[in-house]
Order: C-alpha cells, then sequence, then structure tokens
C-alpha cells in the first residue's frame, strides 16, 4: 500500500461536494441506518468467533408489543440463539446444543464465541419473556466455524503414516502456526484466546475503532541543514557557465541554482560570454561555511 | 533444464492495487499509488524480464493482475497523469544533480535517479505506448510469465455471502483478463487468498483450472492432504488449490529475518519530501502536504535514527547474495523434501508484487538473480508456473481445502472487525439489490441499461477488500471511508432511480465520467 498519510484533493479550493463537512463524524453515517428489512445475518471471523448484525423493523416492534402486550414486552429481553446445527437440517428445535447471548436494546451487532471450530451455526434473534418463553423474530443464515487443525479424515488411496504425516505437515510450515507438535489444535486455541479482549471490546461498540493512543515522544531534536541560492542575470542569448559547466538561462536570461553545502570553502565561478563571442564577463563568489 | 532435477519452485508476484482515479481533480493523492508502482515495481520488473530474454535466460514467473489493476494501467487519463509525475521526477532529479554538486554521496545517486525515470518513461512511452499491460503479456506470449487473475474487485469471498455476488467478481475478472491478454486466465489469486468451500464451484463455472490458498488453507483441508503443500490438490470440482510454502515467504516476508531489512538496502522512510526546504520541494509533493516523491538518499544503515549515503553497488551485490542464499535454501529443501516424500515437490513462493521495488528497493534485481542462477548456476530446481505444473503432473489428491485467508490469524479478522464492520450490511444489501434489478430488468436497454451497468460498477467498486483493510490498518482511513460511502450511496442513488423508472442522466453522467472501472461492463453479470 501506498505511504500516504492524508486524504486531501488538490487543486480544490475551500469546500467541495466530495469532501466531507463534518470532520468528526463516524464513519458510515452518511449511509442508511437500516434497509427497512428485519433480519439478522451472520458471518466467519475464525474458528472461534463469529459476527452477527441485525435489524428489527418499527413495525415489527409494534407486531411484537400487540401480539406480547406492552407491559410483557418491555420486561421481555433480546437476546441471540446459536444453535449448533452440525450435520442437521434445522427445524427450529433439533439443533445438537444452543446458548443465547444477551444483547441488550441498543446493539446492532455482536461478536459470537461459539468455541468449536468446523460446527455449522444458525442464529436466531429473539426476546425471552418474563415467563422465558422465546419469540423468534429473524433468523439468520448459517455458517460453519473453520477448521482449526489437521482432518482426522484420511483418504486410503493417499494414505501415510501418522510420524510420516506430521512431518510433512511441519515442513509446510505448521510450525509457524503453534508448536511442532500434533496437538496443535490447542496451541491454536490458545493462540486466538489471547486474542480474548479485543473482541470483549468490539462488541460493545457499533463501528468505532478503538484508538490506541501512542505515547508521547520526549526525544526533542533539530535538524539544520545549509543551502546556497546562486542567482543573476544576463543578456537572454548570452552563454553562461557555472564551475564551467552550461547553464540554461531563462527566457529573460536570469538563472538560478540552488546547492547543498558541506563544511568547507568552495569557488562558484559564474562566466557569461555574449552571443557574437566579443564580450566576456566573469564573476567568483567564495563561500566558506563552517558549523560551530 | 536436467531431467533430473529434483522439485519444482513457482514464485507468485500478486499486483493489486484498488481503482483509484479522480478526473474531478487535477491531481490525486492516492493516485500516486499507482505511479510510484508503475516506477518502482511494474516497470522495473517489465525491465529485469526484457533482460533476461535478451540474455536469452529461460524463467518462469506467475502474476496476478488484478482486474482493477488491469482497468488503470489501460485508462488514457492514468497513463497521461502518469506520464506528468515521471516527467516532474525527471525534473527534479536534475536539480537534485545541480543541488548535491559538492555532495558526490548524493550527486551519484541523484544521477542513479535520473537514469531510472528516464527509463521509465521510455519504456513506458516509447515502447509500450502508454499501455504496460503489453508489456506483460508479451512476456505471458512467450511462455516466460504467467498471468493470471483476481476477484473483480478484490472482494473477499469469505465476507461476501450472496454466491451470485462472487460469481459476478469472478465474471468481470474472466473477461477483462480476456480483453487485456487475448485469452482466458488458467488460474486466479482469491483476494487475499480468502477461500470459502464451494467457492471452487465458480472458478469451475469460469473455465478457471487454479488458485492459491495460504498454508493451513491445505494443511487443514480434508481428507489430509499426503504431501502437505508440497503439491496442489483438486477440489472436488477438479479446480487444482497450491497452498503457500511458509519457509519461503518467511525470507522475504519476515521483519526480522528477512532479506529486506538488511542494513545495506534502501531506507523507505527517509525521502527528500520530507527531508528538504519546504520551497525547493513544493512543486513535488501535494500542495502544503508533504510526502514521499521515491527520492531517497540512506541506506538503512543500523536501527536506531543515524543513517548513511546509500550504496548502489554494494545493495545490488546484497540482493544477489540473497537471491543466492534463497536459492541454496530452495535447494536444500526441494531435495530434502524428495528424498522424504519420494515425488518431486512443488514449493509455492506468493508474495504481494509491490513488496518488490517499492518497499525492497531492490526487489526486483532479487527476482532477476534468482532467475539467473537458476538457469545458469543450479539443476536441482526447475522454476515452473502453476499451469504447467498441471500439465506435467495429472494426479493429484483430491482435498477440500478449509475456509483460510493470508491475512492476520489466517481467517476473516482482518477484514471484519470493530474498525470495519458498520460496512458489511451496506455491501450485502446493495448486492442482493444489485442482483434483484438485474434480474426484473435483464431487457434494459439505451439509458436504462446504462444506469444498471453503472449500479454494477458501484457494487464492485464497494466491495473492493482494501477499504475494509485500510480501515483496519488505521492509515487513509478518511479516504476508505469515503470511497465506501460513496459508492454505497451511488448504487443506492441508481437503485431508486430504476425502482421509480426515472433516470437522471446527468447524474448518470457524472458517475460513468468518474468512476469508469470495467468499460464494457454488462450488468447482466447479475442476473438470476
Amino acid at each position: 500500500m501506498s505511504n500516504a498519510e492524508d486524504f486531501r484533493p488538490l487543486g480544490s479550493s475551500g469546500a467541495s461536494k466530495n469532501v466531507p463537512a463534518t470532520p468528526h463524524r463516524k464513519p458510515g453515517d452518511r449511509l442508511p441506518k437500516h434497509y427497512g428489512k428485519t433480519k439478522i445475518v451472520l458471518m466467519v471471523i475464525d474458528p472461534f468467533w463469529l459476527h452477527a448484525y441485525w435489524h428489527i423493523t418499527h413495525s415489527k416492534i409494534e407486531e411484537l408489543k400487540n401480539s406480547l402486550g406492552e407491559e410483557n414486552f418491555n420486561s421481555s429481553r433480546f437476546v441471540i440463539r446459536v444453535y449448533d446445527i452440525t450435520d442437521i437440517d434445522f427445524s427450529g428445535d433439533n439443533a445438537h446444543s444452543y446458548f443465547d447471548q444477551n444483547i441488550g436494546n441498543n446493539a446492532r451487532n455482536w461478536y459470537i464465541n461459539v468455541g468449536t471450530p468446523d460446527r455449522n451455526f444458525i442464529v436466531d434473534l429473539g426476546l425471552i419473556t418474563q415467563s422465558g418463553e422465546f419469540i423468534l423474530i429473524a433468523r439468520s443464515n448459517v455458517v460453519r466455524s473453520p477448521s482449526a487443525t489437521i482432518s482426522s479424515q484420511v483418504d486410503e488411496e493417499w494414505m501415510s503414516i501418522d510420524e510420516d504425516f506430521e512431518k510433512t505437515y511441519l515442513l509446510s510450515g505448521g510450525d509457524q502456526i503453534g508448536k511442532s507438535s500434533f496437538e496443535i489444535k490447542e496451541i491454536i486455541a490458545k493462540r486466538f484466546q489471547e486474542e480474548l479482549s479485543s473482541h470483549i471490546f468490539s462488541s460493545f461498540s457499533s463501528g468505532k475503532p478503538l484508538q490506541e493512543k501512542s505515547e508521547e515522544k520526549s526525544t526533542f531534536w533539530l535538524k539544520v541543514g545549509t543551502e546556497l541560492i546562486l542567482y543573476g542575470a544576463t543578456e537572454p542569448d548570452a552563454k553562461l557557465s557555472v564551475m564551467g559547466q552550461k547553464i540554461e538561462l531563462r527566457p529573460d536570461g536570469t538563472f538560478s541554482m540552488r546547492f547543498a553545502l558541506n563544511d568547507g570553502e568552495i569557488a562558484l565561478p559564474v562566466e557569461a560570454e555574449s552571443a557574437d563571442k566579443k564580450h566576456k564577463r566573469k564573476i567568483e563568489p567564495v563561500v566558506n561555511k563552517v558549523t560551530r | 533444464m536436467n531431467k533430473d532435477f529434483k522439485g519444482y519452485l513457482s514464485i507468485v508476484l500478486h499486483a493489486h492495487l484498488p481503482f483509484v482515479r479522480h478526473p474531478e481533480y487535477p491531481r490525486f493523492m492516492e493516485e500516486d499509488w499507482l505511479f510510484e508502482a508503475i516506477t518502482e515495481t511494474y516497470i522495473p520488473l517489465i525491465d529485469v524480464f526484457q533482460r533476461l530474454v535478451d540474455d536469452g535466460v529461460d524463467f518462469r514467473i506467475t502474476m496476478s493482475i488484478t482486474p482493477p489493476l488491469m482497468c488503470m494501467l489501460s485508462d488514457n487519463l492514468l497513463q497521461e497523469r502518469y506520464i506528468a509525475y515521471v516527467d516532474r521526477l525527471i525534473e527534479l532529479s536534475e536539480k537534485e544533480i545541480v543541488r548535491t554538486m559538492f555532495q558526490k554521496e548524493f550527486n551519484d545517486l541523484a544521477r542513479m535517479y535520473l537514469r531510472k525515470y528516464k527509463l521509465c518513461k521510455e519504456i513506458f512511452v516509447d515502447r509500450y505506448n502508454g499501455n504496460i499491460l503489453q508489456a506483460f503479456k508479451k512476456f505471458q506470449d512467450m511462455g516466460k510469465l504467467e498471468i493470471i487473475t483476481c476477484s473483480g474487485t478484490h472482494g473477499f469471498f469469505p465476507l461476501m455471502l450472496n454466491q451470485k455476488a462472487k460469481d459476478a467478481q469472478i465474471s468481470i475478472a474472466v473477461s477483462t483478463y480476456e480483453k487485456h491478454m487475448g485469452r482466458k486466465p488458467r488460474g486466479i489469486w482469491l483476494a487475499e487468498c480468502g477461500y470459502q468451500p464451494g467457492d471452487d464451484e465458480l472458478l469451475k463455472k469460469h473455465g478457471i483450472k487454479l488458485f492459491f490458498v495460504d498454508t493451513h488453507g491445505i494443511l487443514f483441508g480434508v481428507p489430509r492432504p499426503k504431501y502437505g503443500v508440497f503439491a496442489p490438490v483438486y477440489t472436488s470440482n477438479g479446480v487444482a488449490a497450491f497452498g503457500r510454502d511458509m519457509e519461503s515467504s518467511k525470507s522475504v516476508w519476515s521483519a526480522e529475518e528477512g532479506y529486506p531489512g538488511d542494513f545495506n538496502y534502501r531506507e523507505f522512510y527517509r525521502d527528500i519530501g520530507w527531508d528538504l526546504d519546504f520551497d525547493y520541494i513544493k512543486p513535488y509533493i501535494h500542495g502544503e502536504i508533504r510526502c514521499n516523491t521515491g527520492i531517497k538518499y540512506y541506506k538503512i544503515t543500523g536501527k536506531g535514527n543515524h543513517k548513511e549515503p546509500y550504496n548502489e553497488g554494494k545493495a545490488l551485490e546484497t540482493a544477489a547474495n540473497h537471491a543466492g542464499n534463497f536459492l541454496f535454501n530452495r535447494g536444500k529443501q526441494i531435495e530434502h523434501l524428495n528424498s522424504y516424500l519420494g515425488k518431486k515437490p512443488i514449493v509455492v513462493s506468493p508474495y504481494d508484487a509491490e513488496l518488490f521495488g517499492h518497499w525492497w528497493y531492490e526487489g526486483p534485481y532479487f527476482i532477476e538473480y534468482i532467475m539467473r542462477k537458476a538457469f545458469y548456476d543450479q539443476d536441482v530446481i526447475k522454476l515452473i508456473t502453476p499451469s504447467e505444473y498441471l500439465a506435467e503432473n495429472k494426479e493429484l489428491q483430491v482435498v477440500t481445502p478449509c475456509f483460510s485467508s493470508w491475512g492476520y490469524k489466517g481467517y476473516s479478522e482482518y477484514w471484519l472487525n470493530g474498525s470495519n464492520h458498520w460496512i458489511y450490511p451496506h455491501l450485502h444489501e446493495i448486492a442482493d439489490r444489485m442482483i434483484e434489478i438485474a434480474s426484473t430488468h435483464k431487457n434494459a436497454n439505451g439509458i436504462m441499461e446504462r444506469a444498471l451497468n453503472q449500479a454494477a460498477r458501484e457494487v464492485l467498486l464497494a466491495q473492493s477488500s482494501d477499504w475494509a483493510f485500510i480501515m483496519k490498518t488505521d492509515t487513509t482511513v478518511p479516504y476508505a471511508v469515503k470511497r465506501t460511502e460513496e459508492h454505497v450511496e451511488n448504487f443506492n442513488k441508481i437503485y431508486k432511480m430504476i425502482k421509480d423508472d426515472f433516470i437522471d442522466e446527468a447524474f448518470l453522467n457524472d458517475l460513468e465520467y468518474r468512476n469508469n472501472i470495467f468499460p464494457d461492463i454488462d450488468f447482466r453479470i447479475y442476473s438470476e
């Protein structure tokens, strides 16, 4: 990627319709808050974590209030119910297992720790009433948590003994993922769990990136460079040289050069010769740069 | 090549930049991403390939050139702007030659830059008439380079839930490739190596024979891959998946152990755009904002802030040594694998192309030395492209690779976290809406068809994984946010116009003028 640090269009003076007017708004603020549909969508982050976002329309809320009664609705809580439906044609009540995640009234998305690779999940967004009844609001797509380790399935035609496969695995870079062991699953699991805290934080955020404040550096510094500008003018059609090298004049006969200086003395002889070669002038500035 | 070679090495360079083109401004900072990459990576690689061909070195490299990059490299406006860009650099390096007259160590470097920028201009303008895709095509047609494609706008498939949306990404990738390369692509680099089981079916549908996954994509595949990443596998759809070799990757990628950190190499972070007097450098930076110019005079030198002048000769010698070391290690690796696996292994080493030249200034020379040494100095390794490998090795194990990416921690987290999760409700919605209107308006023509085509461009542009990536890396975030918002907003406006059956032609004209990626797109790639 580029090293560009800032976004600023060039050649534009002042505000433009393409430049956000309010600098401190949240990303995505100018986009619709929702698209008028009650739904929940599930995505995969890694073998242990999923992410869901959802929307419940106003009319759906009204409908729930009507069917439950205002009081019953107000004492209910919103949850997402996460089902493990691996190898199951899910009917709503035949999952291997499920757990409920409270999501409060205002969250629009959630990071879900499912904790198990290689399983199929589906999520229901719903309400749990005070009496414990689960009211379905929306059902998500199905996702499968990715594998985090070597498959236990072995192809007979392409079989190798375990030790051989372990070696192949290591040579393939398996040890770069965890350590040199067949119990790679544990190690990888640990690697992911070390990152738990960041997920927990983001569960409470709704789109605002976490910013780390870098500590103020106290190393004061100073840089100094020295440059010399040599400039002048002669007849526009004259020939000019500086230190013996021919220099192109600007159309009006002026010239300007700039040199970085090291310490020490330098001479900068400037010679001009008229176009008809009848006249010559020479001026030789001498500059001595000393750094104390 | 000696018939007794012990195994294969396949070097894959993934060349990609997001579509950035702003005709509405005379100059635009993010357009420099492309111009820097052309100057420091793409043209130096072309120069390397040409030298190898001229010297009769038979080499093999695989490169993905993504559809947005193809569109930018073939765009007239960006071509003109590139010429202006390189002209400014030529002018600046000429001034630098004067300015550094009393500082020989820098003066030599100023002359090096002038020489290189003039060569860039010559290659860009005189040899390839502004379109360097022609250069890459030429080396492909010679059989030295295999160019593969990439998901349409570098969309990250694991988070793109609608299969039809992925299908459209592949469809536009194939047609863009065909337009510029004169044949269909055999391989694809899935953006960020993002793969989800089942996506291979889409590849098969579009005639794509091979793709790449990260190491664990193969290692965690089902059933167990007998040869690890050292042989590709067929998915159940008969598409070949090649896995990344970790060892060779690390030698280049790793911040601590990798070659690019050698103290003799050029220091990326000391650029005269930051170092020199503001008034002097102002015409060569962006308005009032200091930025890199590309002229850098120092070598990495050491870990501290003290930097010494760059020495080109010494740096190239180091690159040659590193190339020798790389090949030596691959030779050892391949010999060992061969005796152990009882077959010729393939080591697949994929890298971001822009690493070579842009970040690692000497990278293109490293590639050149590898190709030369592989040709002249050894007979253990055979360089190969993945499709050549498949032609030579027909029997592969059938394995379903695991859901994976080559991003941080290997799955989706980099593209789905607190910094960027807000984009997905929009991205999913506009893709679904696009499929809806494309299916209900299949027979559209005239302005309605144009509106549908532009709607498709806006969806594709919003889907670039680059925006989520930039939001996470925390560099140029406002630009990535703005691009996501704009394309979603543009799409939604067009969607409404189409539903209302009233197209605002001025609005459409403006979008067609600015967001002109995929000039020949047919929105029906979204029709169901």
